[in-house]
């Protein structure tokens, strides 16, 4: 693999992780307003 | 009832506007010398790192001050904190790896800094596990600040392994007596507003995060409220007649 | 009472269980032996890591890889390395290879680039007129 290669690799595997993660908790608050009837 | 949780919308964008200038920074700065693009990578991997060392720090706080003050807000900032920072250790770990590969030739090798930080990522994984062993919220936050200040012994053994061992992982570039090691001031930039950036989404992440530990509570509260006469259905309750 | 058991539990078996750590892996937290330290204790059957410099001018080729002489500042051991070596391999790079020493040869399979903390652009292809950077490489 080429450098940037590398480079293209550890940074899909930085900004998406944070993005999954970011969403996870977005996700989280999601549900969690549904479930005690908090209005979106 | 407790007021309405505050629910922000700030932190999202703040995130997005961060990376975007540390990812243009990154992006822009200079190979370098020896190992070409691939120091790129030390762009997202030491900021990741400084994190992971931060909030478990922001986690150690929390539960001493829990531990002071027996103040349940306190044990809500650890909790969010050591969620994040286990985040943060598994990137630094991952990208470590991905870096390590074209320039040391192994994707993982045992030196005393991947060690140590391989055993500090299972310490703050088993700290988020023992938070849910209980619902009480008493309970869980005791139990929870004694590792949470336990565990931050192994942040200055994991920073200082470097030093304190002869590793295959380089001694700190940013952080030196003598001044960074780092020559060109685009690269130094980049490294910079790298962690400041990254910090600034974890600062984000953290308000997000302890809004949803607020919702989860409330959930708690009032599926406990629903729950509270079922326990009590042996009992009749007396008859009053109708009014 | 109970209080303090909720302490003192996690809190000794925290401590045993660093103290054992840093105690038996002491010598193996030490990642690679200095060529100082393989010329003092002579040769062994076991088989080690050797860490240091790659001296300028001593890398050459042979039909099954590399021969090079690898330095602490003090002491120079030569290297013979079987098998392609690392990407980033080159006179001067910090190396940490592993295999056996005889006494006089340290014969060795496998090799890792040891990368320093040092960072620096080539002068004259990225910015030439950089105030701070001589476009040196110190590693």
């Amino acid at each position: 693999m080429s450098e940037w290669g590398w480079v293209a690799f550890a940074y899909g595997v930085a900004y998406g992780s944070l993005a999954v993660y970011a969403t996870s908790i977005a996700i989280r608050i999601r549900n969690a307003r549904k479930s005690i009837g908090d209005a979106e | 009832m407790e007021p309405q949780v505050r629910i922000r919308r700030w932190p999202w964008v703040v995130i997005a506007l961060s990376l975007a200038v540390a990812f243009t920074l990154s992006m822009i700065s200079p190979a370098d010398s020896v190992q070409g693009d691939l120091v790129r990578i030390m762009y997202v991997h030491v900021p990741s790192a400084w994190l992971a060392y931060t909030a478990f720090f922001v986690t150690f706080v929390g539960s001493v001050a829990y531990l002071v003050t027996k103040n349940l807000k306190w044990d809500r900032i650890a909790a969010a904190s050591a969620e994040i920072g286990v985040y943060f250790t598994g990137l630094a770990l991952s990208l470590g790896m991905i870096w390590a590969k074209p320039t040391w030739g192994v994707w993982w090798t045992w030196d005393a800094r991947l060690t140590f930080t391989f055993i500090m990522f299972f310490v703050y994984l088993g700290y988020l596990a023992l938070r849910r062993t209980t619902d009480d919220p008493i309970a869980r936050a005791s139990r929870s600040s004694v590792l949470g200040v336990l565990g931050a012994i192994q942040i200055p053994l994991v920073h200082f392994s470097v030093v304190w061992w002869r590793t295959l992982h380089q001694p700190p570039s940013l952080i030196k007596p003598d001044g960074p090691a780092i020559q060109d001031p685009l690269m130094l930039t980049a490294l910079i507003i790298g962690v400041i950036a990254f910090t600034v989404v974890y600062v984000a992440l953290m308000v997000k995060r302890i809004e949803l530990i607020h919702l989860d509570e409330r959930r708690l509260q009032i599926e406990q409220s629903i729950e509270r006469p079922v326990a009590g259905e042996a009992v009749t309750a007396p008859e009053l007649g109708a009014t | 009472m109970k209080r303090y058991w909720k302490f003192i539990v996690p809190a000794g078996v925290v401590v045993v269980v660093i103290a054992v750590l840093v105690v038996s892996l002491s010598s193996s937290l030490v990642y690679f032996n200095t060529p100082t330290e393989l010329t003092e204790q002579g040769p062994t059957d076991a088989r080690l890591r050797l860490g240091g410099q790659v001296v300028p001018g001593t890398v050459a080729d042979t039909t099954t890889g590399v021969t090079f002489e690898v330095t602490d500042g003090r002491e120079t051991v030569d290297v013979v390395y079987v098998g392609a070596p690392q990407q980033l391999f080159q006179e001067g790079i910090g190396v940490v290879v592993e295999g056996t020493w005889d006494g006089s040869l340290f014969h060795s399979d496998t090799m890792l680039v040891k990368h320093d903390e040092t960072y620096s652009t080539d002068e004259g292809t990225y910015d030439p007129e950089h105030p701070f950077g001589d476009g040196s490489d110190q590693a």
